[in-house]
């Protein structure tokens, strides 16, 4: 053990020794000051940023930039198209739960979350036989106002508010009006009468009720132009109990069917040439067959054109006339759009909730649509059990729409319940509330593989370029 | 008055070149210069080189010398400086053959030249032979006359390892003086 310790230190000596030695012919040419003095002044960090350039253009260059870009621009395109399809998702879910719910006539509306302005289009009643329809007297009528219970929203007055014009905007108005008049046969005639003078016609008329619980829904178009000015005329006919006001911007639509029909046009003419070019009868047919086909194509999209083109040009009113004289209130309506987690479970329970009140399933419906389950239920129940059964299924899940059409509070509802059936009806739609989430989830597990791919190509790189310049050194 | 300047110490000295005295760097090149050019000789093989890396040294010092710490020695600072330029100057010309004898013959320095070409001839064969890690710390250990702390500080790598390092290197060292001397 000494003697290896005296070894390495008379090996260190000589080492060192030997160093000395050889020191002495090391030196620099000629002075260095010289050269250095005139550079002491050079700005040494712009050297240094540059080399640090240049050292990471380096570093950067050939595959190393590739895969970086390649991985950055997988993980763009990744949550790119996350979010499409989230966006796409959910407007289809929004369009889904606009569409689906039924409307009443006359209905009061509250639409709860999201864009749902298309949807406060009130139904138009398409048969002339409709069931006859008792509307409540406000409890404190006045000549100018007029009683409301239940949510919603109700424009009285005469309307001043501006529709889009048709500048190249192509719009729809509708409205609904329900009027308390005091003879309706009368106030029919004055409706009749008011639609011609501005140009527009009576589409549409039923009355129903005895003498004095008369009833009459006339649907009246007039010109777009005229709109406003006809609101305003109703109103004067009598006491304004409701008054609902919708438009809906058709431009996209119509927009989209014009260039679709230019299409189906120019396929139309195109195939006509190649028809009179025709050489052989089963060529002819063939051709024939096809252009058939787009002729039809055609008629029909001009048919939806002209169709948006005549609602567009003729507002739709739907004008609600009733006499003053009703005792019954008209039985509360729901239409509900919940997000569940599981559609199946929500239905079960409804069912419970339902017979637990003594009501109704009037039907029920589940559906697939791109994997996604959705259920429609139209219940029938009490008017007292109402609210408490609204109160429940908006607990189910997370409430997509809300409408709720509520009279006066029923003033007979314990005797209704002994003897007439349940009458207040729910239309409810489930939706499977798991798209949102898991488009989230591919999202966020797509992003994280794709950092975890770049993290793992970084470290193959650096780890090999290590083992490179080990080797050249 | 001579006896004044001998007095003034290194500490004396940088602290003035921290206030930007020229001439006071002046000094501490002249002092310096000798060692660092024959590091980076014995680092690159190349005398251009060499002299190139010892300028940028002394001018990163320069430039960096307002934050060096009075009180500590300069040596293995600018040694230390001079190793990370002469590193990565060989990185980025990783090519470059290192110890090219001809640059000797070509370019011989000193009163003997002949002798020094010899010299310096008989250590560059046995340095040759010597791994690049092992032939690093021998230099700077022997050659430049850095500590064994100040040499790991230096090529960045733990005392341990550059002991266990500079042991291999003297034992075959050792061995090639001496074949180099019966030769």
């Amino acid at each position: 053990m000494k003697d290896e310790k005296n070894n390495f230190t008379n090996n260190e000596r000589k080492v060192q020794k030997f160093f000395q030695k050889q020191a002495d012919s090391l030196k620099v040419s000629k002075d260095l000051w010289p050269k250095l003095e005139s550079r002491l002044d050079e700005k040494l960090k712009d050297t240094e940023s540059h080399n640090t350039k240049g050292r990471l253009w380096q570093w950067l260059a050939g595959p190393r930039l590739i895969a970086i870009s390649a991985s950055v621009g997988v993980v763009l395109i990744l949550i790119a198209a996350g979010s499409l399809w989230l966006t796409t998702n959910n407007s289809a879910n929004i369009m889904n739960n606009v569409s689906n719910p039924p409307m009443s006539n006359g209905t009061i509306l509250h639409g709860l979350g999201g864009d749902v302005r298309g949807s406060i289009v009130t139904a138009v009643p398409t048969t002339t036989a409709a069931p006859p329809q008792v509307n409540p007297i406000p409890e404190t009528s006045s000549a100018s106002g007029a009683g409301t219970s239940g949510s919603g929203s109700l424009t009285f007055g005469p309307v001043t508010s501006s529709l889009p014009e048709a500048t190249g905007q192509q719009v729809i108005s509708q409205a609904s009006v329900t009027l308390e008049v005091t003879t309706v046969s009368t106030a029919i005639t004055q409706v009749e009468t008011m639609a011609q003078n501005l140009g527009g016609s009576v589409d549409n008329m039923s009355s129903s009720g005895e003498q004095n619980q008369e009833q009459a829904t006339l649907t009246i178009r007039v010109p777009q132009n005229q709109f406003l000015a006809a609101l305003n005329q109703l109103q004067s006919l009598g006491t304004v109990e409701s008054q609902n006001v919708s438009t809906q911007d058709v431009t996209q639509q119509y927009i989209d069917l014009q260039a679709q029909l230019n299409s189906a046009q120019l396929e139309e003419q195109s195939l006509q040439a190649i028809l009179a070019k025709a050489t052989t009868v089963s060529d002819e047919i063939a051709i024939q067959e096809q252009l058939t086909q787009v002729e039809s194509q055609v008629e029909s999209l001009q048919g939806q054109i002209n169709y948006l083109q005549n609602q567009v040009a003729m507002s739709t009113i739907t004008v609600t006339l009733n006499t003053p004289t009703q005792t019954v209130g008209q039985p509360p309506s729901a239409s509900l759009a919940v997000a569940v987690s599981d559609v199946d479970n929500s239905i079960t329970s409804v069912k419970q909730l339902v017979s637990s009140v003594n009501g109704i399933i009037n039907s029920s419906t589940i559906s697939f649509d791109n994997g996604k389950e959705s259920a429609t239920l139209s219940l029938q129940i009490y008017r007292a059990n109402f609210d408490q059964v609204v109160m429940v299924i908006g607990k189910y899940g997370k409430i997509q729409m809300k409408t709720i059409q509520e009279s006066v509070t029923s003033q007979q509802t314990g005797t209704q319940q002994s003897n007439s059936p349940p009458d207040a009806s729910i239309y409810l739609t489930l939706n499977e509330a798991t798209g949102f989430w898991t488009a989230t989830h591919i999202t966020i597990i797509a992003a994280a593989g794709a950092v975890l791919v770049i993290l793992i190509l970084f470290l193959v790189l650096a780890g090999r370029a290590g083992l490179l310049r080990r080797r050249t050194s | 008055m001579i006896a004044q300047a001998a007095v003034i110490t290194e500490a004396e000295i940088i602290r003035r070149c921290q206030t930007g005295d020229r001439e006071a760097f002046r000094t501490l090149v002249e002092q310096y210069q000798n060692v660092l050019y024959g590091t980076a000789y014995l680092m690159t093989g190349s005398r251009m080189a060499a002299e190139d890396q010892v300028q940028e040294a002394f001018l990163s010092a320069w430039k960096g010398i307002g934050s060096f710490r009075t009180g500590h020695p300069l040596k293995p600072w600018l040694v230390r400086t001079l190793v990370n330029k002469v590193l990565s100057y060989r990185r980025a010309n990783s090519k470059t053959t290192i110890f090219l004898d001809t640059e000797l013959v070509a370019d011989p320095v000193g009163d003997d030249p002949v002798k020094d070409i010899e010299q310096s001839d008989q250590l560059q064969r046995v340095l040759q032979n010597l791994p690049e890690e092992q032939r690093q710390v021998v230099l700077l250990r022997y050659f430049t006359g850095l500590s064994l702390a100040e040499t790991s500080a230096a090529v960045g790598r733990r005392q341990s390892t550059v002991k266990s390092q500079i042991y291999r290197a003297l034992e075959q060292l050792k061995n090639l003086i001496e074949d180099d001397n019966e030769q």
